[in-house]
């Protein structure tokens, strides 16, 4: 097997993965018993929230981040032009 | 109707609908506490799974892409050619 094909069913185990763990960690745990065995192999509860709420955050920011740059760039260039013009 | 509005018509009566159940519009057979942690996570567990289905995606697009091994080195060929053309007529590729 290529090696794109083994990329593609990485991300495809990926995901699956992620969902797996992650439905099982917000949404079945709270009725799980206190002391049951499987729950040892998650986090408390709380970062099934925190972690995505901050992904979210991060990510909002760094593309902010990028946009403010172009913006700013774009506009120095634009004034630049401008000045020239009317000089 | 085009896709884009469909989808926005979808979420924005979704949101409507956790609305009506969040304050209490509508009743949902649940005890309170149960309640609220599900409409609470509901939209974080629908990120995470919109994230997971962008990556399948992604996955399925990769591994199943119909390769076409004589058509690459048709390609390659047809390059290599160009470039000795231009390159006998003076331009440097």
């Amino acid at each position: 097997m290529s090696t794109d094909k083994a990329f593609g069913l990485a991300l495809l185990g990926l995901s699956g993965v992620i969902f797996t763990y992650y439905t099982i960690w917000a949404l079945f745990s709270p009725f799980l018993p206190e002391d049951a065995a499987l729950l040892a192999y998650f986090p408390a509860r709380e970062w099934a929230i925190r972690l995505p709420a901050l992904a979210v955050c991060i990510l909002f920011g760094a593309v902010g981040f990028g946009m403010g740059v172009v913006l700013v760039k774009r506009g120095r260039a634009r004034r630049g032009r401008g000045r020239e013009r009317i000089l | 109707m085009t896709r884009f509005n469909r989808l926005l018509t979808y979420f924005f009566s979704a949101t409507a609908l956790w609305t009506l159940f969040y304050f209490d519009f509508l009743p949902l057979p649940l005890d309170d506490d149960v309640k609220y942690y599900f409409l609470q996570v509901l939209p974080f567990w629908l990120l995470i799974s919109f994230g997971c289905w962008c990556l399948w995606q992604l996955g399925m697009g990769v591994y199943s892409f119909g390769e076409c091994e004589q058509d690459y080195r048709d390609l390659l060929l047809e390059i290599k050619m160009a470039k000795d053309d231009l390159r006998t007529k003076g331009i440097s590729v």
